[in-house]
């Protein structure tokens, strides 16, 4: 009598790959059928950043990434890179003690730098680069030859997208000239962004350098005194 | 419109961005543009993010020349994710969104751990590779009564991530 011998070949339920880019795109290499994953990243397709594998942060209590010295409450951090290796970051703090949810109305960007040389800080204070309300910065480094250029995008109260840029010139090391924000209001439905026009600072291009390109968003509102609630509530139509 | 996000491409391919659009619900974009002054163009239909995600952030993988996206998702309460993940194999034209990445909670340098309330905006640092080396994002510990005052107060954090210098 023969025996049968049946081979039952289990593969992992989760994980299973058969190409590197079953492993979210690039974040681990596929071998033998499952996700081989490149730190930092773990989990059956390496798309965890796991808490519990990471290394400490420093501690808000301890000054963490940005110590605001008016004692502002703080929420974006966006940090770049000078030439010179000096980290720079564009942090949205609230005016009047406000919290997070007056970003409508009291949000405005201050520019820090971190004298430790690196991109965690701790950042200090340098200035407020532009004086306007704004929320949400973003930087981008743009490849070395576009200026820098602050792109704003506004949250306005009718069917229209109204994205104005204002663009700043990195001048030296402790200021930026920028000119008046330009609108660029686009009916609904037309592209995104349908111009960003540029306004070169007199007197300032031959010195700049280019440190990279900011994006803020910008909420249309007047600086409030807390508690007062910000007039945020009006809804924005879908934009596809 | 808000929350941009773009990125620009390698060898004058242009630049593609996320975004956040509002109306009745809420969803993250994608669009792309020769240059940032544009013209841009958008995807007909929204991008397979879902309706919990905001705050995108982009960055490219230089060895593989894959994009990948951070967001911040959902309410951010508790130790439920905080942030979720999605990548494009075709510089950004379409995204596959792997979900959950992190969550809220955090362990300090100080030997404490905090169950994050929010942490959202999501920003990274990348090495030249394009390999994500430090997450930095904007947090709150816990919810006040009243948004303004010292209780609760939101700051910015950032991290190292394993395998970085």
């Amino acid at each position: 009598m023969h025996l049968l011998f049946i081979f039952v070949v289990f593969l992992p339920i989760s994980g299973a790959c058969s190409v590197d880019a079953d492993c979210s795109g690039s974040l681990g290499q596929c071998m033998a059928g499952s996700c081989q994953c490149n730190l930092p990243w773990s989990g059956p397709s390496c798309a965890t950043l796991e808490a519990s594998s990471l290394p400490a942060a420093a501690a808000p209590d301890n000054g963490g990434l940005y110590r605001d010295p008016k004692g502002f409450w703080t929420w974006t951090a966006s940090p770049v890179q000078d030439d010179e290796g000096v980290w720079h970051a564009y942090i949205d703090r609230f005016t009047a003690n406000c919290g997070v949810l007056h970003y409508c109305s009291n949000g405005e960007i201050v520019h820090a730098v971190s004298t430790s040389g690196s991109p965690l800080g701790p950042f200090a204070f340098r200035m407020l680069p532009w004086g306007l309300q704004a929320q949400a910065p973003l930087t981008v480094v743009p490849c070395r030859t576009l200026m820098p250029c602050v792109c704003l995008t506004a949250a306005t109260q009718s069917s229209t997208l109204a994205l104005p840029c204002l663009e700043v010139q990195w001048c030296t090391p402790t200021a930026h000239r920028s000119t008046t924000p330009t609108w660029a209001v686009a009916p609904r439905g037309a592209s995104l962004w349908r111009s960003l026009p540029r306004h070169p600072v007199p007197g300032c291009a031959l010195q700049c350098r280019c440190l990279g390109l900011a994006l803020l968003t910008l909420a249309a509102g007047t600086f409030l005194t807390c508690p007062t609630p910000p007039p945020c509530s009006s809804p924005m139509t879908a934009v596809w | 419109m808000s929350n941009p996000a773009p990125l620009f491409l390698p060898n004058d391919g242009g630049v593609v961005m996320l975004y956040k659009g509002r109306g009745k619900g809420q969803l993250v974009g994608a669009a792309w543009a020769p240059a940032l002054e544009g013209p841009w163009s958008r995807g007909a239909e929204p991008q397979p993010f879902g309706t919990g995600v905001e705050d995108p952030w982009l960055w490219l993988d230089k060895r593989t020349s894959v994009l990948h996206a951070l967001f911040h998702q959902g309410a951010g309460s508790g130790a439920s994710w905080g942030g979720a993940h999605a990548f494009s194999l075709n510089s950004g034209r379409s995204w596959n969104f792997t979900g959950p990445a992190y969550s809220g909670k955090m362990a300090w340098s100080n030997g404490t751990t905090t169950v994050l309330a929010r942490r959202e905006r999501p920003q990274g640092v990348t090495d030249a590779n394009g390999t994500l080396v430090a997450l930095l994002n904007a947090a709150q510990a816990c919810l006040p009564k009243e948004d303004w005052g010292g209780a609760c107060r939101s700051f910015s954090i950032g991290m190292p991530l394993p395998g970085s210098a």
